[in-house]
């Protein structure tokens, strides 16, 4: 009994520092659903390519085994350097692959995401080489350095997750709540040519929201890396569809419920592992989903919004 | 480039539609069957078999993606399930060696089992939800063909399935490619005719009819989930075939064959040869499977390039190389002509009116989220009648059309049509009784050609399934020839013109023949009511005195007519009877000449009458020689074809008031759009403030100086109060003033400050209406423009709507403004323009236009007996 309590405590930090990775990749896919009503298929390729960029930094600063930066310089620049560069990319694929089949039929954005997809993961196979790759997280924050409360050890590395995980969400939701642009984006999503009235510039808006949704994605990919210490170019299939899970729990569109839906489904999932098995740990994320999407599409925060005739 | 070779390609596609089909056929069966023979090892073979068995796969998705229009991403998992059961039972693993041809119908049963118990609870899911849906089934399916290897040994986990049997016939063991060649040709062949077959039949006109417009579709008594769920399963089905045939001939299955990348590899496919040709996915998979091998030494490419096909193909060619064609039908069309000839003669002796009650209506009411849309309206419709339903905008005319037929549920009351109570029923089952309708914005089906649009309506009496489209017995022959005739006539009614373009898509038909497509559809449903939803809106004069004439020829055929119409030349000359409602209330009923005659809904039109400060006490703008502020010089604009506004000129001088008055769906929406950079103006000239502006974008136009209350007023619901102010401030780049403005706007409407921190969708109307003035307000612009800022207020709150926007203007503000309620808007306006048909027809100072009885017919027409 005992052992399952201590099994319980420690399930449930697993699950608090998965779910706030998987909140991280969410926003992401309910900020672009909020404004666009589309699915961004490769925005899970984009934290893939996140966790490449935060490898490619590490490597700057390696020689053989040694690091040549203090932890503290090297961690943020990581994590900097991978948001840039994903945001980056983020906007791009939204100007390139979205933008000129905004008027589309639905089919045709999406089977546009799902190429965008694939192009990026075999991109990665093309120039990194289909191998997984390797964190040395160790190198940067000694194993040894972890605190025990009750039964559960927390690592270090796990509350330098859930913490910039938590940094980065408080400041979004400050920013999409409080600031000029935050506000333009909501009216936006709201209603697009409304916006437009009031001399928003509905593209620079949609922009915007590619680029925080992939940046946060990009400081996921890299906290993933930390984490497991293994990443490979397929990655982000993966961890694209759980974030969606945890944005549709949360209600889509919903900031606050994809934060809420994140934490939700790594909970659920690292009792899952505990207490049922390891290899259908994806299988109980994937059926939550379609139970989901059945019975509540609206979600835990989501409003439902009558479609018009 | 990129323009040279697409003519050359437009050119080369040009050269093989002209070779005849039989000769393309007998070529194409003639390489089938040879291509074994000529082949020069068996390694080409089997890419030979590899692109048939793409092929299989390819059309059943297609059967889902390309006719029905469901996303499926859960098409590999049906292929593995096919795999599979043929694996499972046909190999040593469980010591079970049941037949191919056994197994290969229970392997189809199994996958369209599956398809359709994912599909049942998914299938009402939007297109992106249900991707993801069958996309999370999938990966389940793998996940657990990976894993069921313990605790007891099902699929034996990821060493996958070997030593399965050959597929065997009459002793005869299929060995080596060519076997397999012409055994997957087989197949490939039964699925592609299946195609040709199901493509133009019953179930691929209600498919088509989905995939275009689901809400039509509806109308045309198809039960949407229905036929989704129908694709599913057929397209299950195939996946099942290619799994068996797969698995026979590799002799082995791995859960890895059923991956992501698999789907990816046929979407690839039919995107690439075209979704709307059965022969799409054959080039797809001719070209891909080819390619494949030609860059097999670069294998790691080839991911690289089929997504970059994908993405170029979406932005640049999205039909696919093979495009879509529409049916060419051989109707006989002098046949069809002389029949509808002899239809007229038959009613020259006119069927009208009768006492006989068709449709009674009693108490209907509902609300959207608080907002009523329809208050207890009761009314009867009597057999053989035209009954026009008229009122301003939002008074709830298609609201009430929506509740008849089964497009929304009512809160409260009833519909009883010819003895069934429509109430609690779905539009598809409505239809069933005899009720069919028309769309104000038109809803055609543009994928399919004319005649087949038009043969949707045949939907509910038809009674031909799957099998019978498959196989097409001589009785669904026969049904379906009859019923094309028919068809046909309904077209013919409008005239040989019209029938001579049914082979043609929809889509290149002009806005009016479109319009008479939807009603010849309506009446191939075979009803006794029809429901017209403004038949008129976007025609031309000459198209509308056309309409008219059909309108009232149907009534004396013997249909009974309600229609919803906004050009009163049609209504008043054509209805027997007339019912007005205003803000979702019947407000009258009566003959044409009584409605003309009642004060009501005069006032209710052009607003009531009250004492006003006289224009005179103004301060008279004085206009001579000065430049004005806003021009337009010669403005047209549209929508699509239709076009809307018609050289469009007028001035609006610094300081003055102007409104543009007109009836509804006459253009003046539309003018306030095309100022503010909504709507492009395709000819003519804007000038704003000394600059031209109809090049501009609605941004910069709103930074140049402009603000805008739009119709409906938009207010960002799920924003705070102040919030919805500070966005209205978006363009002014100092905090500090966007502080003064909100004070300023609290100074000016107080219940505004009261209300700053409630979401804005939770103010009453008259409250929202003054929220979305103040936030226009914020950018402290040189031209307010309004839309319609009356609209759906209560008398009181329109006088003080009206009081507020002469007091803005007062202060200096410049205001332009839209308005249906013209007497109320005249007096606060110093000059107003009337527009008419996307034509100004008046123009003059406000208290000359109030006094102009011409006002009063632009609104309602006249009897022109």
């Amino acid at each position: 009994m005992d052992d399952l309590f201590a099994q319980l405590q420690q399930q449930l930090v697993n699950g608090l520092t998965l779910g706030s990775v998987y909140a991280l990749i969410a926003l992401g896919y309910s900020m672009v659903y909020g404004t666009l009503e589309m699915l961004n298929f490769a925005h899970g390729e984009v934290f893939m390519i996140g966790a490449f960029m935060g490898w490619g930094v590490l490597g700057l600063f390696l020689h053989g085994t040694a690091l040549l930066a203090s932890p503290i310089i090297v961690i943020p620049l990581m994590i900097i350097i991978a948001m840039a560069g994903t945001s980056a990319l983020g906007v791009g694929i939204e100007w390139f692959a979205y933008r000129p089949l905004r008027n589309a039929p639905r089919l045709a954005p999406l089977i546009s995401a799902l190429a965008v997809s694939i192009f990026l993961q075999n991109f990665v196979v093309l120039t990194m080489s289909a191998r997984a790759k390797v964190y040395a997280t160790q190198l940067l924050i000694p194993m040894t350095w972890q605190i025990t409360i009750g039964d559960a050890t927390i690592s270090f590395i796990r509350i330098l997750v859930v913490g910039v995980s938590i940094v980065l969400m408080i400041g979004l939701d400050y920013f999409i709540r409080h600031s000029k642009m935050g506000r333009a984006m909501r009216a936006t999503a709201q209603d697009r040519e409304a916006a437009s009235f009031m001399g928003i510039s509905v593209d620079k808006v949609i922009s915007m929201t590619f680029l925080i949704g992939s940046a946060l994605a990009g400081a996921g990919g890299v906290l993933v890396g930390l984490y497991y210490t293994q990443i490979d170019f397929y990655m982000g299939f993966a961890a694209g569809m759980k974030a969606f899970t945890a944005a549709v729990l949360g209600g889509i569109g919903n900031i606050r419920g994809a934060m809420l839906g994140g934490l939700l489904l790594g909970l659920v999932e690292s009792l899952g592992v505990a207490f049922i098995s390891p290899v259908y740990k994806d299988v109980i994320a994937f059926s939550m989903l379609i139970i989901l999407l059945i019975f509540k599409p609206s979600g835990l925060l989501g409003e439902q919004v009558p479609v018009k005739v | 480039m990129l323009s040279a070779l697409k003519t050359s390609y437009d050119r080369a596609a040009g050269a093989v539609a002209k070779i005849d089909n039989r000769i393309l056929w007998a070529a194409l069966a003639v390489v089938f069957l040879a291509f074994p023979f000529g082949a020069s090892n068996a390694y080409i073979v089997r890419i030979g078999g590899t692109i048939l068995l793409y092929v299989v796969l390819g059309t059943g998705l297609n059967f889902v993606v390309g006719l029905a229009g469901v996303l499926d991403m859960g098409y590999t998992a049906f292929y593995a399930m096919g795999a599979y059961s043929y694996a499972l039972l046909a190999s040593p693993l469980h010591h079970m060696h049941v037949s191919f041809w056994i197994l290969m119908p229970f392997a189809m049963f199994v996958a369209a089992f599956t398809g359709l118990i994912i599909g049942a609870p998914s299938l009402r899911l939007r297109g992106d939800y249900l991707a993801i849906t069958t996309m999370g089934f999938a990966q389940i399916t793998r996940l657990l063909l990976l894993n069921l290897d313990k605790p007891v040994n099902i699929t034996n986990g990821p060493n996958g399935i070997v030593k399965v049997d050959p597929a065997k016939i009459f002793g005869y063991v299929f060995d080596g490619s060519t076997a397999y060649y012409y055994l997957i040709g087989f197949f490939a062949i039964v699925v592609v005719a299946a195609t040709y077959r199901l493509r133009f039949s019953r179930i691929g006109r209600a498919w088509g009819a989905i995939r275009d417009d689901e809400v039509a579709a509806t109308c045309m008594g198809i039960n949407p989930s229905l036929y989704k769920l129908l694709a599913f399963a057929v397209g299950a089905s195939a996946a099942g075939i290619a799994g068996v045939l797969f698995a026979a001939w590799q002799e082995s299955v791995f859960p890895e064959v059923f991956s992501m990348n698999e789907l990816i590899n046929i979407y690839c496919m039919i995107v690439l040869g075209g979704t709307g040709n059965p022969l799409g996915p054959l080039l797809g998979s001719l070209l891909l499977v080819t390619l494949g091998e030609a860059l097999r030494e670069y294998s790691i490419y080839r991911m690289i390039i089929y997504s970059v096909i994908l993405l170029l193909m979406m932005r640049y060619r999205p039909q696919g190389l093979l495009v879509s064609k529409p049916r060419k039908s051989e109707v006989d069309v002098e046949a069809v002509l002389a029949e509808e000839e002899r239809e007229k003669e038959k009613h020259s002796r006119k069927l009208g009116p009768t006492k006989e009650v068709l449709l009674t209506v009693k108490d209907l009411t509902k609300a959207f989220g608080g907002i009523k849309a329809v208050t207890g309206v009761s009314f009867e419709v009597r057999k053989g009648e035209i009954l026009s339903i008229i009122g301003p905008n939002g008074a709830g005319k298609t609201t009430l059309f929506n509740l008849i037929t089964g497009m929304h549920r009512p809160d409260s009351g009833s519909a009883i049509f010819d003895g069934h109570e429509l109430v609690g029923k779905k539009a598809y089952q409505v239809v069933k009784f005899g009720l069919a309708r028309t769309f104000q914005n038109i809803r055609v089906f543009p994928q399919m050609s004319v005649l087949d649009n038009v043969m949707t309506g045949l939907h509910p009496r038809l009674k031909i399934m799957l099998g019978g489209a498959i196989f097409q017995p001589p009785w669904v022959k026969k049904a379906e020839a009859e019923g094309e005739r028919e068809a046909a006539r309904h077209l013919a009614f409008f005239g040989p013109g019209l029938l001579s373009r049914k082979n043609d898509f929809v889509s290149t038909l002009n806005y009016a023949d479109r319009r008479r497509v939807e009603v010849a559809r309506a009446l191939t449903l075979g009803p006794k009511m029809l429901l017209l939803d403004e038949p008129a809106a976007g025609m031309n004069m000459g198209e509308i005195a056309q309409i008219t004439r059909h309108i009232s020829e149907l009534r004396d055929r013997g249909y009974t007519i309600v229609l919803v119409e906004h050009q009163m030349s049609v209504v008043m000359n054509i209805s027997d009877r007339i019912v007005v409602m205003n803000k979702g209330e019947k407000l009258a009923e009566g003959s044409p000449a009584e409605i003309q005659g009642n004060r009501a809904v005069v006032e209710a039109y052009l607003g009531t009458k009250r004492e006003v400060e006289p224009i005179s006490a103004w301060e008279t703008i004085d206009a001579e020689g000065k430049k004005p502020l806003l021009s337009l010089k010669g403005v047209n604009a549209q929508y699509g074809q239709i076009r809307v506004l018609n050289d469009i000129s007028l001035d609006v001088f610094r300081g003055e008031t102007v409104c543009l008055l007109g009836a509804n769906a006459a253009g003046k929406s539309t003018t306030i759009k095309t100022i503010i950079g909504n709507v492009k103006a395709t000819h003519g000239e804007i000038e704003f403030d000394g600059k031209r502006i109809e090049g501009k974008t609605t941004p910069e136009i709103i930074n140049s100086g402009i603000a805008i209350v739009p119709e409906g007023r938009r207010i960002f619901s799920r924003l705070t109060v102040e919030e919805n102010l500070e966005v209205g401030g978006f363009i002014t780049p100092d905090p500090a003033k966007i502080r003064r403005g909100i004070e300023r706007a609290y100074e000016q409407f107080p219940i505004l400050k009261e209300r700053r921190q409630q979401k804005a969708g939770t103010l009453s109307g008259g409250e929202q209406q003054m929220l979305a003035i103040a936030r226009a307000l914020m950018t402290e612009p040189i031209l307010l423009c309004l839309d319609e800022p009356s609209m759906g207020l209560s008398p009181i709150l329109v006088e003080q709507v009206f009081a507020i926007i002469r007091e803005i203007n007062k202060a200096g503000t410049t205001v332009f403004m839209v308005e249906q309620n013209a007497t109320q808007a005249l007096a606060i306006a110093h000059r107003g323009y009337v527009i008419q048909t996307g034509s100004i027809v008046m123009g003059d100072r406000a208290d000359k236009l109030l006094a102009n009885e011409d006002m009063k017919r632009a609104y309602l027409g006249e009897t022109s007996a």
